[in-house]
């Protein structure tokens, strides 16, 4: 398939679900389609064509009813809610074990208790083979002083194999970096359709280029955006096309200032424990300019994004007041709160956070954050924040009220519930069971790991809380009756949503400190509808990151922007998802790049996802697009709007 | 917000008591009493010497006599666990010794007092000092059995569910505590706070707004504003913010409430001065620290914790006649906190009791010091050395009380008080009555200015303010009987 054409394909791993469409004929050639459409050659260890034959597996499992054998077997599906409280339609299963994963994280601790262990790593999910299945990229702490590192531990990509089976394709692909990882983003950096990687580390970070072919090569040494301070802790990281120009450039924010002879111990009653942030020296964000030749320019001052010191953390971009431009948004671990910064359009950033009202709590209170996740979740056409916090604080929803800045709404509308308690992290507004209004979820486990010693009113390890937004506008925790996938306790740091079975929901990928990741499957209802949408730039950057789309179905605007780095220090998303609840088509489909042109369709099926190719003129003359494999024409119309 | 980490207590105001709520003491049944009487104490009630102003080895320097006086009155004590704390043991500079021997306090208190709510509930608090919420739960899961109106047990079981995030049960417990106390600060603050956790700000203002009437807090209505925030009741809220502002004027979040609030009502240019208010006071230092404890170490906390402990065992053991047991206790908590007062308040009272003045006025002197503004204490030295008839001495602490609080009438009325019984400098006690009259009118400061004119020989400015002084107290006819023998007969020098 050549790019500039609009694509639909079909998505759907199980039979059933493909059955019920109609569409199993045209699986094949779709997944034919999608494993050409980068061009490349197949990835080690199969091509996705090989391995699709083998997905209905497990496809069985799940019946029209919606409760899966399994769900009838343990009668999970039918157990009742937890007292005053209506069960949600939510269902998440750990499929961990079948997965075939064998990443454990590291956070390289010995016992010395350094600030840097504790905070872990990010994960993320985006599809590196271009094979139309989402793959997952795990960030690992290395080792440490005193920590053991034979063989040393290493971030880890896992190649989706369909089913929920994934290889690790680490070694093969190049992207297993031993340092202490911290975050990471994906963007196309060069603008060759094929994602690349870039990893925040304590020390070096590291720029992985994708050749195309399943492999990376490390330009470190050569792009200019390492950072190579020892001393520096990075944190999350996030590719944005600052000035609209059609390439990626690089945010980078970075946490503290740390060396391990730094000596730096606390203890809380009495014994050792993590020391805090406020102890260290905080270290700037960093901004590289995209010089279009595999280099990059560090423009921090330039674009005073490096002259306000922080602790940051989880960070995310996002046209927050709608001017056509990204801004920054950096959750900061403690004082001096939050920061957001306006993009002027020119690559120059003026920080607002107090002044927006995201720098603290509706309290008034400089939150210890931890992850940032962005999205409308009143379907005001506004991007919302969500921001996970530390113990006794909760995670904030910050409702974006447009020209009168941000308020806090997670008490008034239950946005935080169940989160106080606990140190929140990795989390998403992000809607779990289609019914097109977004729900949250996030995971949780503290960072003190003897915690459970010094205070039993929290927990090392906690379980992850999924909060269901009702037709009201209110989040309810439904954790207890989500399924098997919430009740399981971990350490949760990372955290990442996307389809990774293609059968129209976001499933759930957890990165927890020290331990195996939580892989979960979402099995809500497939009652509702949904669209998914992938972006190809080609005036603007590639992945279209920073263009926004805006869906209307069901009588209802939904609206969502490609990110490049999110939630907790990591990345999803990167093709959009839009619950339709009961609507079987969207009438209107409009994506506004970056740089201000427009796009529109009109008339998409539901339950199928769509490449949606920048200046398509062409397709909207000829007013049809082709459904992948099928040969039929769509009503559907694009064209391009300057 | 960590109220008590904001608001210094300022003497004689709203703020005094406003830490005290927000970490509630125990005072209960007979302990109640002993309490009555330590507050009593700023009052004033006694005599002594031997002042002393440092703090370091003071607890342990007067304590020395202390045992043997109060022997006798043991002997008839049933037999009971014996207390092991050795008070002038140096104070441990590691957790692990301190919680082992909080413990055993803690231990010989409830194995003295098994059946008694206090004891358990000074129990209770001591698990939540090491952490254990579970085990203090259980605990005043047990007091409540002992006794169903105990509301100090509520109390505590509300603040753990609220701090488990267990906030349904939360509001139950914290409305049980107020159906037994309605007038329970800390009920009313866990009630609020987990209304608004639940998103149920509409019940907020019915259990506020009649409280804060008669006793009005700063914490409370910044709670009430954050309700009416989220009503989005924009007018009250800010009303609300003002009023917490208004009482407590470095309130730092509520700045923040009142400028969102200005915000929302379109007053940017109001909004502005409260933001940048707001700013000002959270310097990044202060918003760093209120993020998690920043110390290097707990132990000076856990320490502060340990003696607020003892103080409350102490007045345990104190109203069931184990008197040496309770100075034991409180002497040890003044070593391990430098700043509690209701320990020293208790020696002082205590060692006043018992005659040993020398120690009282040290433990007063220590009071004065912590909470400088505050005349009370140095009134109480002065009394006491006027006890002990050392009355340059007792001059120069009702002095020290005029300055340390030049605006409360306390120290003026007791320095001319005292000059007056002795006749000393007889000229300025009509300007020390004056200046009291000045501050606070009252009958008692009209008939001391009258006392001040007679002994002065100005017959006729004393009538004429026994005359007020009548007229402000009728009821009181001491002031007429004064007032007819300075109209029957000459004037007495």
């Amino acid at each position: 398939m050549l790019w500039g054409e609009i694509q639909l394909a079909v998505r759907g791993t199980r039979v059933n679900r493909l059955a019920k469409w109609g569409l199993l004929p045209v699986l094949s050639a779709a997944v034919l389609i999608l494993g050409l459409s980068c061009n490349r050659s197949a990835p080690s260890p199969s091509s996705p064509a090989e391995t699709q034959p083998e997905l209905p597996a497990a496809s069985a499992e799940k019946t029209a009813g919606g409760a899966s054998e399994e769900e009838k077997a343990t009668g999970e599906a039918l157990a009742p809610a937890a007292k005053d409280e209506k069960p949600g339609p939510i269902r998440l299963h750990d499929i961990t074990a079948r997965t075939g994963i064998t990443f454990r994280h590291s956070d390289g601790s010995s016992g010395r208790l350094y600030i840097v262990e504790t905070v872990a790593s990010g994960v993320a999910t985006f599809d590196y083979d271009g094979d139309g299945w989402t793959d997952i990229y795990f960030v690992s702490g290395g080792a440490l002083p005193g920590a053991a590192a034979d063989p040393p531990p290493k971030n880890r990509l896992y190649r989706n194999l369909g089913d929920f089976r994934f290889v690790d394709v680490t070694d093969h692909a190049g992207v297993g970096d031993t340092g202490h990882g911290l975050g990471v983003a994906v963007g196309d950096v060069n603008n060759d359709g094929c994602p690349d990687l870039y990893v925040s580390n304590l020390g070096r970070n590291v720029m992985y280029l994708n050749n195309g072919d399943g492999t990376f090569s490390d330009l470190s040494s050569t792009a200019g955006t390492a950072i190579p301070d020892e001393q520096r802790v990075g944190a999350g990281v996030c590719f944005l096309d600052k000035e609209g120009d059609g390439s990626l450039d690089l945010f980078a924010a970075n946490y503290l200032k740390w060396s391990p002879d730094m000596k730096i111990a606390h203890a809380w009653r009495g014994k050792p424990i993590y020391p805090g942030p406020e102890r260290f020296q905080p270290y700037p964000s960093r901004l590289f300019g995209n010089n279009g030749d595999g280099t990059f320019s560090d423009l921090s001052e330039q674009s005073r994004v490096g002259l306000q010191p922080g602790y940051g953390m989880g960070t995310i971009c996002t046209d927050y007041d709608r001017d056509g431009d990204t801004d920054i948004f950096v959750g900061n671990d403690g004082g001096p709160g939050n920061f957001l910064f306006r993009n002027d359009g020119r690559g120059v950033f003026e920080e607002c956070g107090v002044q927006s009202g995201v720098a603290y709590s509706g309290s008034g209170l400089a939150h210890g954050s931890m992850g940032a996740d962005c999205g409308d979740y009143d379907n005001d056409g506004l991007f919302d924040l969500y921001v996970t916090a530390y113990q006794g604080q909760l995670a904030t929803l910050y409702r974006n009220r447009g020209e009168k800045g941000f308020e806090d709404v997670s008490q008034r509308i239950g946005a935080g519930t169940g989160s106080s308690n606990q140190v929140t992290w990795g989390c998403g507004l992000v809607d779990l069971d289609n019914d097109s209004r977004r729900d949250i979820f996030y995971v949780c486990g503290h960072l003190i790991d003897n915690i459970d010693s010094l205070d039993d009113t929290t927990s090392y390890l906690a379980s992850p809380v999924v909060l269901w937004q009702t037709t009201t506008g209110r989040f309810v925790n439904v954790s207890s009756s989500a399924g098997d996938g919430l009740k399981k306790k971990s350490v949760g740091r990372g955290a990442a949503f996307d389809d990774l079975d293609n059968d129209g929901d976001l499933d759930v990928v957890i990165l927890n400190s020290r331990r195996e990741p939580t892989i979960l499957r979402n099995d809500s209802s497939p009652r509702n509808h949904s669209l998914e949408v992938i972006l190809s730039g080609t005036r603007a950057n590639r992945d279209g990151v920073g263009a926004v789309v805006s869906v209307e179905a069901g009588g209802q605007r939904q609206i969502a922007e490609v990110h490049s780095g999110r939630g907790y220090q990591g990345h999803f998303g990167t093709r959009l998802h839009f619950g339709l609840g009961s609507a079987t088509d969207v009438k209107r489909l409009e994506v506004r790049w970056l740089g201000g042109k427009s796009e529109i369709l009109e008339n998409i099926p539901a339950d199928t996802w769509i490449r949606v190719v920048e200046g398509r003129e062409k397709a909207s003359t000829n007013g049809s697009w082709a459904a992948a494999g099928s040969g039929e024409a769509n009503s559907a119309t694009s064209r391009g709007i300057p | 917000m960590k109220q008590g980490e904001s608001e210094h207590p300022v003497s004689g105001g709203e703020q005094a008591s406003e830490p005290v709520a927000s970490t509630r003491t125990f005072v209960s049944g007979r302990l109640l009493i002993c309490a009555v009487c330590v507050i009593a104490l700023a009052a004033g009630y006694y005599g002594g010497r031997f002042a002393r102003g440092r703090f370091g080895n003071a607890a342990a320097d007067v304590r020395t006599t202390v045992a043997k006086s109060d022997k006798e009155a043991d002997k008839n004590s049933p037999p009971a666990p014996v207390l092991k704390l050795d008070p002038d043991a140096p104070v441990p500079d590691k957790a692990e010794p301190l919680t082992r021997e909080v413990k055993a306090v803690v231990d010989c208190l409830v194995a003295t007092f098994p059946e008694s709510p206090d004891a358990l509930e000074v129990q209770a608090r001591s698990e939540v000092w090491l952490g254990n919420s579970s085990k203090a739960f259980d605990v005043w899961k047990k007091c409540v059995k002992l006794d169903p109106r105990y509301v100090y047990a509520y109390v505590g079981l509300a603040s753990v569910a609220a701090e488990r995030a267990e906030h349904d049960q939360a509001v139950e417990y914290a409305k049980q505590a107020l159906e037994v106390e309605p007038n329970n600060f800390q009920a009313r603050v866990t009630l609020t706070q987990s209304l608004l956790q639940l998103g149920r700000a509409a019940e907020v203002p019915p259990v506020l707004e009649p409280f804060l009437k008669s006793d009005p807090r700063s914490q409370g209505f910044f709670l009430l504003g954050q309700a009416y925030s989220q009503l989005e009741q924009y007018e009250k809220a800010k009303d609300s913010y003002e009023a917490a502002i208004r009482i407590f004027p470095d309130y730092v979040e509520a700045y923040n409430g009142l400028a969102v609030a200005y915000e929302h009502l379109g007053q940017p240019d109001k909004a502005k001065p409260a933001m940048e208010k707001f700013q000002k006071l959270n310097a990044p230092e202060k918003s760093a620290a209120r993020i998690r404890g920043s110390t290097v170490s707990d132990l000076k906390l856990m320490q502060e914790g340990a003696a607020a402990l003892y103080a409350d065992a102490g007045s345990l053991f104190f109203t069931s006649g184990r008197k040496a047991d309770a100075e034991t206790v409180w002497v040890r908590a003044a070593a391990l906190d430098s700043h509690n007062v209701l320990c020293r308040q208790s020696l002082a009272w205590l060692m006043r009791n018992a005659a040993r003045y020398g120690e009282n006025i040290a433990w007063l002197n220590q009071l004065a010091a912590i909470d400088p503004k505050n005349p009370s204490y140095l009134i109480e030295v002065g009394r006491t050395y006027e006890k002990l008839k050392l009355l340059p001495a007792a001059e120069e602490s009702f002095r020290k009380a005029c300055k340390a609080a030049p605006a409360n009438d306390a120290g003026y009325v007791a320095l001319a008080g005292l000059l007056l019984r002795y006749g000393q400098n007889l000229a300025e006690t009509a300007t020390l009555a004056r200046k009291a009259i000045e501050i606070r009118p009252s009958a008692a400061n009209y008939a001391l200015l009258a006392s001040a004119c007679r002994a002065n020989g100005d017959l006729p400015a004393a009538r004429t303010a026994l005359e007020q002084a009548i007229k402000l107290a009728p009821q009181d006819p001491s002031y007429k009987a004064a007032l007819d023998a300075i109209n029957a007969g000459p004037a007495k020098k």
